[in-house]
C-alpha cells in the first residue's frame, strides 16, 4: 500500500499531554484513501487519545492535524458528517431500542427524510439486528453492541471510519465477522483506521502503526515489520520446557522467549552473531550443556508478536525496507 | 355522533393548515441565503429534543418527579405548614358581665380562633394560667366595658397574647382585628349619620360609636392588616412563592442533570462526535424541559386555586410570560450547572448549593423586608425573588406585567448571562 492514491489524514508532531502525563508524543501520521490502517499498542500507548484528536474531540497540545483537508480542530464540525466513530466504551442510548438509536443517528447526521428510514432498515438488515431492532442495548450481549455501534457509526456512509478498539471482549467469531465488516466498509470506499491489541486483527490491516508510550515505534504493513526480524527467530523442542525456557532467558542474545504448544519459540537479539542460522545449533548446544534435552532448533518465521515484543524493547527496527 | 365528529374534524383542519404553514414556511427560508443551514439546525434541536422526551417518557422516577414535586410541596406548604392560627385555648375575664359583652365573647369564639377554656374572675389569675402555659391567650373585658359601649367611647378589650410563638400572637391580633373592624362596620350601617367623631382613632375605621381601640392587644406588636389578604390565610401568600420553588429546584435540576448523565453515561462521546452543533444541543435540551416547567405551574395553579382557593386576579397571560422567563433563567442555569460539572452526584451538590439561598432569600421564608441589607442583595441577585415579586402580584394583586417591568427585567438579564456562561462553558470536547 506504499502507493498511495491520496492522503486523508496527516498529522504532523502531534502532541497531547494531560497535566504532566504526555499521551500522545510528536506523532507524525499519513493515512491514504481506501486504507484499514490499525493501531497496535499497549493498554496506555495513546492509541485513543490520539483516535479522539483526529475525529476532533481533544485538541492538541502541540502539532496539528488535516483530515480530509480541514484542520483538526478548528474545523472539525464541517467534518462532522463526513467521519465516523466508534467509541471504545460503548456509548449509545440504553434507553432507547436499538432502531430508536439508529434513527436518532440518522437524524442528528441530517439525513434526508425520504432516505432516512430505508437507510435504517438498510443498516437493520445488513448487521443482522432486524429481529432485535425493539430490544435496548441493555439487553443485547457485547458482540450484538459492537454491531449496533458500528451500524450506528457507519449510518451516513462517512468517509473516514474511525473505530477504537471495537472488538475488546468480543468472542472470536463476532470479531471475524466484524472485521469482514470492516473490509466491505473499505471495499466500498471508506478508510478505516482502527486499533486494537489483538495481533490476528492487527496483522489483517493494510497498514499498522505499533505506538509506544506515546510514540510511533514504527509503520508499515504487518508483512514489512515482521520482514525486519528476518532471521532473528529461533524455534526449539526441548524437554523440560520450564527449565529450557527459564535457561534461554539468561542469555543476552535472546529478546523473548514464548513457548507456543510444544515449541519454545526465541527471538533473538540484533547483535546475535550470525544470526539464526548460527544461533540454533549454539541455543541447541547451551541447552544439552545444561542438561536439557533438545530435539530441534530451527530457524523460523518472525510472526507480528516479535515485532511487538522487539519494539516494547526499545528497538527502532531500522528505516530499511518499505516505508511508505 | 356528528357533534363528536365536529370537533375532530376541525382540529385536522387546523392540523393540516398548520402543516401547510409550516411547510410554506420551510420552503421560504430555505431561499434565504443561511435558511437551509438554519433549517438544518432546527431539525437537529427537534431530533435532540424528541430524543430526551423519549428517554424522559421511560423514566418513571422522573416523570413521578414532575408530577409528584409540585403536588407533595404544595400539599406540605399548604396543609401541613398551614399557619391558620384556630382553636387557641383562651381564657376569659369577664368584669363587666352584661348581655354585651357575653355577645362579644360568644362573637370572638365564633371566629374559631379562641377557645374559652377558663373564666377566670381577675386578670391576675388569668395571667397566672398564661404563664404556667395553660392557655395561650386572655382576653379581658373590663368593668367599664359595656358604660364606654354604649356612650360610644372607645370601650376598650385588652387581649394578652403568648407571643413566644410569634405566627400565633399574629394570628390572635389578626382574628381579633378583624372581629372590631366588622363590628364597627355594621354599626356604621346603623347609625348611618350619627357621625361624632373620636379623636384618637385612625379615619379607617373611626366615623362611629364603638372605637377602633375595641381590642387592643398587648404583648405584641399590632399586625397590620394585609388589604389582600384580609383573613392573613397562609395558603394565599405561599403558594404564588411555591411555584417559583418548585420550579426553581425541578428545573435546574433537571438540566443540570441532562447533559451531565451523557456525559457520565459515555453518550456525549457518541453525540458531540456528531454534526449537531452547541447551541442546537443546548436548546434541544431544554426544550422539552419548558414543557414541562408549563405543566408543572398548571398543576400548582390549579391545586391552588381548588384546595386553597387562590384567587388568579391577573391575567393568566401574565403569568404565563413571567413563567417562561423564569423556567428560561432556571434553565440556563442548570446548563452551566451541567456544563462544569462531570458527574451527577457533583451536579445534584452543585444545585443544592444555589437552592437553599434561593428558598432562604427569595422572600418565599422569610418576608424579604425583614432581612438584613445584604442578605437582600444576595437575593436580589435570585432569579426566583423577581419571580415570587410577579406571580404574588399577578395572582393576588391582578397586576400586570408591566407593573413590574424591573422583575421581569431582572430575570431576562439573568437569562440571558446564563445562556452566554453556558455557551462559553459548554463545549464539544472531551477533558
Amino acid at each position: 500500500m506504499s502507493n498511495t492514491p491520496e492522503t486523508v489524514i496527516e498529522a504532523r508532531g502531534l502532541t497531547r499531554r494531560f497535566g504532566s502525563l504526555t499521551a500522545v508524543d510528536d506523532l507524525d501520521l499519513e493515512v491514504g484513501r481506501g486504507e484499514v490502517f490499525g493501531f497496535l499498542g499497549p493498554n496506555g500507548a495513546g492509541k485513543s487519545t490520539l483516535i479522539r484528536m483526529l475525529v476532533g474531540l481533544l485538541a492538541p497540545t502541540e502539532g496539528s492535524a488535516q483530515v480530509l483537508g480541514f484542520t483538526i480542530p478548528g474545523q472539525a464540525e464541517s467534518l462532522r458528517a463526513r467521519l465516523g466513530y466508534m467509541t471504545q466504551r460503548f456509548s449509545l442510548y440504553e434507553d432507547l431500542s436499538v432502531e430508536e438509536n439508529l434513527e436518532f443517528a440518522a437524524e442528528i447526521f441530517g439525513l434526508p427524510r425520504r432516505t432516512r428510514s430505508e437507510r435504517v432498515e438498510r443498516s437493520l438488515a445488513e448487521y443482522g439486528l432486524h429481529e432485535r431492532r425493539r430490544q435496548r442495548p441493555a439487553t443485547l450481549s457485547g458482540g450484538w453492541k459492537q454491531r449496533l455501534a458500528l451500524a450506528v457509526a457507519t449510518i451516513h456512509r462517512p468517509e473516514i471510519l474511525f473505530l477504537d478498539e471495537p472488538t475488546a471482549g468480543v468472542d472470536p467469531d463476532n470479531r471475524r465477522r466484524f472485521w469482514e465488516k470492516i473490509f466491505e466498509l473499505a471495499g466500498d470506499g471508506a478508510t478505516v483506521l482502527v486499533s486494537t491489541h489483538y495481533m490476528d486483527e492487527a496483522i489483517r490491516c493494510h497498514r499498522l502503526c505499533v505506538m509506544r508510550q506515546g510514540r510511533t515505534a514504527a509503520v508499515g504493513a504487518p508483512e514489512d515489520l515482521t520482514r525486519k526480524l528476518e532471521g532473528r527467530v529461533v524455534q526449539l523442542v526441548a524437554e523440560p520446557v520450564d527449565d529450557a525456557i527459564a535457561e534461554l532467558r539468561t542469555l543476552d542474545s535472546v529478546v523473548s522467549v514464548t513457548q507456543l504448544g510444544h515449541m519454545v519459540h526465541v527471538l533473538l537479539a540484533p547483535d546475535a552473531a550470525g544470526g539464526a542460522e548460527a544461533q540454533a545449533p549454539e541455543l541447541a548446544a547451551r541447552l544439552r550443556r545444561a542438561g536439557l534435552a533438545c530435539t530441534l532448533a530451527e530457524p523460523a518465521d518472525p510472526n507480528l508478536e516479535d515485532v511487538f515484543v522487539a519494539l516494547l524493547e526499545g528497538e527502532t527496527l531500522g528505516a530499511s525496507g518499505s516505508e511508505p | 355522533m356528528s357533534r363528536t365528529r365536529l370537533p375532530s374534524r376541525f382540529l385536522r383542519r387546523a392540523w393540516t393548515a398548520y402543516q401547510r404553514l409550516v411547510g410554506w414556511l420551510i420552503i421560504r427560508i430555505e431561499a434565504t441565503k443561511r435558511g437551509p443551514r438554519l433549517i438544518a439546525a432546527s431539525r437537529r434541536t427537534r431530533s435532540v429534543a424528541r430524543k430526551e422526551v423519549r428517554q424522559l417518557r421511560r423514566d418513571r422516577l422522573t416523570m413521578g418527579f414532575i408530577v409528584g414535586v409540585p403536588a407533595v410541596q404544595l400539599l406540605l406548604f399548604g396543609y401541613a405548614i398551614e399557619q391558620d392560627v384556630r382553636h387557641v385555648p383562651s381564657a376569659l375575664v369577664d368584669q363587666s358581665n352584661t348581655a354585651v359583652t357575653r355577645l362579644l365573647a360568644g362573637q370572638l369564639e365564633a371566629t374559631q380562633t379562641f377557645d374559652f377554656v377558663r373564666r377566670p374572675a381577675d386578670e391576675a389569675s388569668a395571667r397566672a394560667l398564661l404563664e404556667r402555659g395553660e392557655v395561650r391567650a386572655v382576653v379581658v373585658i373590663p368593668a367599664d366595658f359595656t358604660r364606654a359601649y354604649h356612650r360610644g367611647r372607645g370601650a376598650e378589650v385588652s387581649i394578652l397574647v403568648d407571643a413566644t410563638d410569634p405566627t400565633l400572637a399574629r394570628a390572635v391580633a389578626a382574628s381579633a382585628e378583624g372581629l372590631a373592624e366588622r363590628h364597627n362596620q355594621r354599626l356604621e350601617r346603623f347609625t348611618a349619620s350619627a357621625g361624632e367623631g373620636s379623636l384618637r382613632a385612625p379615619p379607617r375605621r373611626n366615623r362611629f360609636g364603638v372605637q377602633p381601640e375595641l381590642i387592643h392587644p398587648q404583648f405584641l406588636e399590632i399586625a397590620v392588616l394585609d388589604l389582600y389578604n384580609p383573613e392573613l390565610r397562609t395558603a394565599l401568600f405561599v403558594v404564588p412563592a411555591l411555584l417559583g420553588v418548585i420550579l426553581t429546584t425541578t428545573m435546574i435540576m433537571m438540566t443540570a442533570l441532562a447533559l451531565v448523565r451523557e456525559r457520565e453515561r459515555g453518550t456525549f462521546e457518541f453525540l458531540i462526535a456528531t454534526p449537531v452543533g452547541r447551541m442546537e444541543l443546548m436548546a434541544g435540551k431544554i426544550l422539552p424541559y419548558i414543557a414541562i416547567g408549563f405543566i408543572q405551574v398548571l398543576i400548582v395553579v390549579v391545586t391552588g386555586l381548588v384546595l386553597f382557593r387562590v384567587p388568579i386576579e391577573g391575567r393568566l397571560v401574565d403569568l404565563a410570560v413571567a413563567s417562561l422567563v423564569f423556567i428560561a433563567a432556571n434553565l440556563t442555569l442548570g446548563l452551566v450547572i451541567s456544563a462544569t460539572t462531570s458527574s451527577q452526584f457533583q451536579a445534584t451538590q452543585v444545585s443544592f448549593f444555589f437552592f437553599l439561598p434561593s428558598v432562604l432569600l427569595s422572600g418565599f421564608m422569610f418576608p424579604f423586608e425583614s432581612m438584613p441589607a445584604p442578605a437582600r442583595w444576595l437575593g436580589e441577585l435570585l432569579p426566583l425573588t423577581h419571580f415570587i415579586r410577579l406571580s404574588r402580584g399577578i395572582l393576588l394583586r391582578g397586576s400586570s406585567l408591566f407593573d413590574q417591568p424591573i422583575e421581569l427585567l431582572a430575570m431576562a438579564l439573568f437569562t440571558a448571562a446564563g445562556f452566554a456562561a453556558a455557551a462559553r462553558l459548554f463545549q464539544k470536547q472531551l477533558g
